[in-house]
């Protein structure tokens, strides 16, 4: 599922922001291993190509 | 290069070891802060797994810096008036170096570190005015002759027009796209783990590949400018000519400054009435650097052809006599520029630049080791680049969607529009056009127009120019008081 797990990951976590206070400082494999423990399951590089595309749309 | 080494003094040998490394790291930082860009699409679309779009795109980079040539090298070079380019090799010139390198690696390294949005081209390109224009307050010139002008709006047009082009071509071909393309999957952003169809995975591979080549190309050049400028400075008698340059160029430098000696002594009077009218101003004479203007063109002219009468080939010249040489072949050249622009003969303009290329061939060259270094730390930082991504977990990366049509669309204009500029030899920001073209393709699916783009572009200009300007300025004034 990949992208679409990102973003349901992502709008499970800004429901409680605990569960974002939580994340804000795990490493990107506990955060992936987070997430699948979860039911949402991506991987780090597909994470990380989300961020990277973050960089491009931004033009930093 | 081994013999020049061993002969130079322990202070020297530092000096120049650590400038290029600088140098080195400056490319570095080049490729991994760009690293994003590069495979961001084919990553997100599934074109191709993660470690194997870093590794190609990371030997593309290298590809590039190897086969870009070096035109858009001496761009950025000659953006400094040949007075100072002149006198590279005294402190004054290594002040120049030191001044351009630690303020281009200071600002890369600091906003990449604060994740703050900056161009290196805007970076590089505002340290070398800020050091042109210091020296000119310096010298108590005007500041109009601290920095090639003519040059310098050549390079600014050309890294204000190209985002624009992104922008306009990306938006324009993805709804071209949208009209032959009928497939809805391809307008869709990837879903689930299936990559992208075949032939949309080949476009989306191939034109990723093209931009990481043309970003080696357009910013290792940058690299391969410094570096030439550092080895130019730190050891005037190996590198300030080719000495590789074959005897039949060598022939060709020498029929060129016969035929401006023809063309200075033929004008002399235009010229004399162009210094009365004011059109060509006399500089005030100046401490450090030397004098170039169209008086001295004839002898300058002279002087090249007596020089190269005497030796067969550059690499016959004493190590001694090649900055001499070189120095005139470089203000005979300015005088030919400012002889150009007064011309109104657009057949004679074209001579004359064809006699210019010609008369700097010595002096615009990159030895192949300088480009295989660029080419290893560029290649090598857009490898370590991908590992180096932080992941910000957030609202903006939630929303951030991209189509395979609108990833292809942005790729091959990017790819077309930096290949552009690398064959006309001059420098973009790679990042500010890929962007515009995401922004083009995004704002031409109705997905709206990218604000977070316009605002990193917007901050190149008005943050990051003044501000390597002023380091690059402030620099130079404390390099110079203490060198």
């Amino acid at each position: 599922m990949s992208q679409e797990a990102i973003d349901q990951f992502l709008a499970w976590l800004q429901a409680d922001k605990d569960r974002l206070l939580l994340v804000g400082g795990l490493p990107l494999d506990e955060l992936a291993a987070y997430a699948a423990a979860h039911g949402f399951v991506f991987t780090v590089e597909e994470l990380k190509a989300r961020q990277a595309l973050v960089h491009l749309v931004e033009g930093t | 290069m081994l013999q020049s080494l061993a002969s130079l003094d322990g202070h020297t040998l530092i000096l120049l070891c650590l400038s290029l490394g600088i140098a080195l790291a400056f490319e570095f930082v080049n490729g991994f802060h760009d690293t994003a860009n590069a495979v961001a699409t084919v990553i997100y679309t599934k074109a191709l797994r993660a470690g194997t779009a870093v590794v190609l795109s990371g030997l593309c980079n290298f590809l590039g810096v190897l086969l870009g040539g070096i035109a858009v090298a001496y761009s950025i070079v000659h953006l400094l008036p040949v007075d100072l380019l002149v006198s590279v090799n005294s402190n004054l010139g290594l002040a120049m170096v030191f001044s351009l390198l630690v303020s281009a690696i200071l600002w890369n390294f600091g906003t990449w570190y604060l994740g703050l949005p900056a161009s290196s081209s805007h970076t590089l390109i505002g340290a070398i005015l800020g050091v042109g224009l210091a020296n000119a307050v310096r010298e108590g010139l005007p500041a109009g002759a601290g920095v090639n002008w003519h040059k310098a709006v050549e390079v600014g047009l050309s890294l204000f027009i190209s985002p624009i082009i992104g922008f306009v071509l990306a938006g324009g071909l993805l709804l071209a796209l949208q009209r032959l393309l009928k497939n809805p999957a391809l307008h869709r952003p990837p879903q689930g783990d299936a990559p992208p169809p075949p032939a949309m995975r080949a476009a989306l591979i191939l034109s990723g590949l093209g931009v990481s080549l043309a970003h080696g190309s357009n910013d290792g050049q940058k690299g391969v400018g410094l570096i030439m400028l550092i080895l130019i400075g730190i050891l005037p008698g190996v590198y300030s000519l080719d000495a590789d340059l074959p005897s039949r160029e060598t022939a060709a430098v020498r029929q060129a400054a016969a035929r401006f000696t023809d063309y200075f002594d033929a004008h002399r009077l235009e010229i004399d009435k162009a210094y009365a009218k004011g059109t060509i101003r006399e500089l005030p004479e100046k401490s450090s650097a030397v004098n170039c203007d169209v008086h001295g063109a004839v002898a300058a002219s002279e002087a090249i052809q007596h020089q190269l009468a005497l030796y067969e080939s550059i690499a016959a010249i004493p190590a001694g006599e090649r900055w001499e040489l070189r120095t005139d072949i470089l203000c005979l050249d300015d005088a030919a520029r400012i002889m150009q622009g007064l011309s109104g003969n657009a057949a004679e303009r074209s001579e004359i630049e064809q006699l210019r290329q010609t008369l700097r061939r010595p002096t615009e060259y990159a030895p192949s080791w300088v480009i295989m270094a660029v080419s290893l730390a560029l290649g090598v930082g857009t490898m370590v680049g991908w590992k180096r991504i932080v992941v910000t977990i957030g609202e903006k990366i939630g929303k951030t969607k991209l189509s395979y049509a609108q990833g292809a669309s942005a790729q091959i204009v990017a790819m077309a529009t930096i290949g552009l500029a690398d064959g006309l030899g001059l420098p973009v920001s790679t990042t500010h056009v890929l962007s515009s073209g995401v922004a083009g393709a995004m704002a031409a699916h109705k997905s709206g127009l990218q604000m977070r783009t316009l605002r990193s572009i917007a901050m190149a200009w008005v943050f990051t120019l003044p501000a390597a300007m002023l380091l690059g300025a402030g620099f130079f004034f404390l390099f110079t008081a203490w060198l």
